[in-house]
């Protein structure tokens, strides 16, 4: 939090310009800046979660610095307190207002412009925090699995308790025939304890003391009687459930945590875990005969015929259940205000913009997106607002390659973008202009800064340009847009 | 007999957490969500009780579920879910 809060004083301080946000006006014959407006179609532009910077220009004579946040990112409560669900869902509105500031400089190194600028999404679908992802279609499945499984679980513990009945039935028996318990809690953890559980901590463990010491006690009091007393599974019996405890702790819950650490790895690997961690392999390996065998009977319905198959199902459902909400509507309203020391001062832009995303590869969606502007602004000659330029544009984009978890690495945007000037005409320019621009976005990682190469055509000056931007996510980058 | 009692605590969002006992036919469920998430208990016999723990903890940043298992029980039990769709979770809860 001290990083961003010192990086945005640094923005401030240095006060730059954000013409690369939006459309504005021609400021000079040759250059384009009007156009480089298209930024503005990349969707993290148009809904920024996070703090968020970015550079713009850099091959350029004039180059520009960009920082943007959401309110919420800027709301300096404690994170506990902040990301509590009542405070976050009741402030939704910190969420989808951001702010930016930037400033520019010209080609002498000079700090020659400063902008600030405020918008909000009026209507933003695409917030999967404030979606319930898991619905009822998804609990019926997980019903299901999880009844299968639960009952192998029941089995194999109930086999188990069996088994060590039996061991301590044959224990008590021997200790009983010789008349002697010497060694019996060492004959016990032989027994009854896995190999890879029995560490120097067993030997100290208060459950399995208790335990030996009961036993101990009854088997003492059998012999004094003379007579055998079977204390083995006997669920009035206070040592058995004792020995329950024990089995707890040496068998049901390695167990127990040997499955969920099992499913964690499919879900991030959608592949078997190399070793077990927790119990004998030979465990694992049973739990997962009797599964799988129940699965394939129902691989329809549970969609996999073994466990790797159907969580790997349910993992990348619910991916694509997130991606699909991250393509729904947007819709932004904002307002901008730049200072420039050269031709064009002082620059009012009110705006809204569009985006919805669609296609059936939800991991490499299409992007619909509009932006419709108005730059009224003054010049170094006219002190009053005597300039007036509306921008439409339209573009469409597509995400060409993305990594494992569906963030963009790759994608480019196709935009038009058409200029209609109501006020004076500077010389050399039209009061209709018309311009066609493409953007590539590429990111090695999803943790890199993403780099733009936007390159533009002026139709009616026949004038090409083009741009080279970087834009930093300073926080999470798997934000929800 | 003794009282096993869970209760959650929802952090960045909506989300959804099913804690589920297979003893019973059917199988008992407990369904907490942003806006049902009150503490809730259920009475089992002494000894081991095996659970399973599903759900979607809230997406995003900052998304998290904290589980709180207390009662009768051996020990206490946190346990904490990050953002994202939960794998199933199994755990034995001790009632004594």
């Amino acid at each position: 939090m001290k990083n961003k809060i010192i990086l945005l004083c640094i923005c401030f301080v240095n006060a730059v310009s954000l013409y690369a946000q939006l459309p504005g006006p021609v400021i000079t014959s040759g250059t384009l800046n009007s156009t480089d407006g298209s930024k503005t179609m990349a969707r993290q532009q148009s809904l920024t979660n996070f703090l968020q910077a970015a550079a713009s220009n850099l091959t350029s004579n004039t180059k520009s610095a960009q920082l943007k946040a959401s309110i919420f990112a800027l709301n300096w409560r404690d994170s506990i307190k902040k990301y509590n669900d009542d405070y976050y869902l009741k402030h939704t509105w910190q969420r989808n207002m951001q702010v930016q500031a930037g400033g520019g400089m010209d080609a002498n190194g000079s700090f020659n412009s400063v902008s600030a600028g405020l918008s909000y999404d009026v209507l933003n679908y695409r917030d999967v925090t404030r979606t319930q992802t898991y619905n009822s279609k998804e609990a019926a499945l997980d019903n299901q699995i999880l009844s299968i499984q639960g009952a192998i679980i029941n089995d194999m513990t109930n086999a188990k308790q069996r088994e060590w009945a039996d061991i301590l039935n044959k224990l008590a028996t021997e200790a009983i025939n010789r008349k002697d318990t010497a060694h019996l809690r060492k004959k016990i953890i032989e027994a009854i304890i896995p190999v890879r559980l029995r560490d120097s901590a067993v030997r100290n463990d208060t459950d399995l003391i208790i335990f030996c010491r009961s036993l101990e006690a009854e088997i003492s009091i059998d012999i004094a009687r003379q007579v055998p007393l079977i204390t083995a599974q006997d669920s009035t019996s206070s040592t058995w459930n004792l020995a329950v405890d024990v089995a707890g702790d040496y068998y049901i819950t390695p167990l127990l945590n040997e499955l969920t650490a099992y499913y964690y790895y499919i879900f991030q690997n959608s592949a078997e875990p190399p070793v077990s961690m927790y119990v004998d392999p030979g465990m694992l390996a049973d739990f997962k005969t009797a599964a799988n065998k129940k699965f394939q009977s129902h691989a329809m319905a549970l969609h996999g015929k073994n466990l790797v198959e159907v969580y790997t199902y349910i993992e990348k459902e619910y991916q694509a259940t997130l991606n699909r909400i991250k393509l729904r509507p947007l819709l932004t309203i904002g307002y901008l205000y730049s200072y420039n020391t050269t031709v064009i001062q002082n620059q009012h832009i009110p705006y809204v913009s569009f985006l919805w995303g669609f296609g059936k590869h939800a991991n490499r969606p299409w992007q619909l997106s509009g932006l419709l502007s108005d730059s009224v602004s003054t010049d170094t000659l006219h002190k009053t607002n005597n300039y007036n330029l509306y921008a439409v544009m339209v573009g469409i984009g597509k995400v060409f390659v993305s990594d494992a978890n569906a963030n963009s690495i790759f994608e480019a945007d196709l935009n038009l973008e058409y200029d209609h000037t109501t006020s004076i005409v500077y010389t050399k320019d039209k009061r209709d202009n018309y311009f066609v621009g493409i953007t590539f976005k590429a990111r090695p990682t999803v943790k890199s800064p993403w780099i733009d190469v936007v390159v533009k055509r002026d139709m009616q000056h026949a004038n090409f340009a083009g741009f080279l931007n970087v834009t930093f996510n300073l926080t999470n980058p798997n934000t929800s847009n | 007999m003794g009282q096993i009692i869970f209760s959650t605590i929802f952090s960045g969002g909506a989300g959804n957490i099913n804690i589920v006992s297979n003893e019973t036919e059917p199988a008992t469920v407990f369904q907490f969500d942003q806006t049902t998430k009150g503490d809730k208990s259920i009475t089992l016999p002494m000894g081991n009780h095996p659970f399973s723990i599903t759900g979607a903890a809230p997406a995003g940043a900052g998304g998290n579920i904290t589980l709180n298992i207390s009662g009768n029980i051996t020990g206490t039990h946190t346990i904490s879910f990050p953002a994202g769709r939960i794998p199933p979770h199994f755990i034995n809860i001790h009632v004594k």
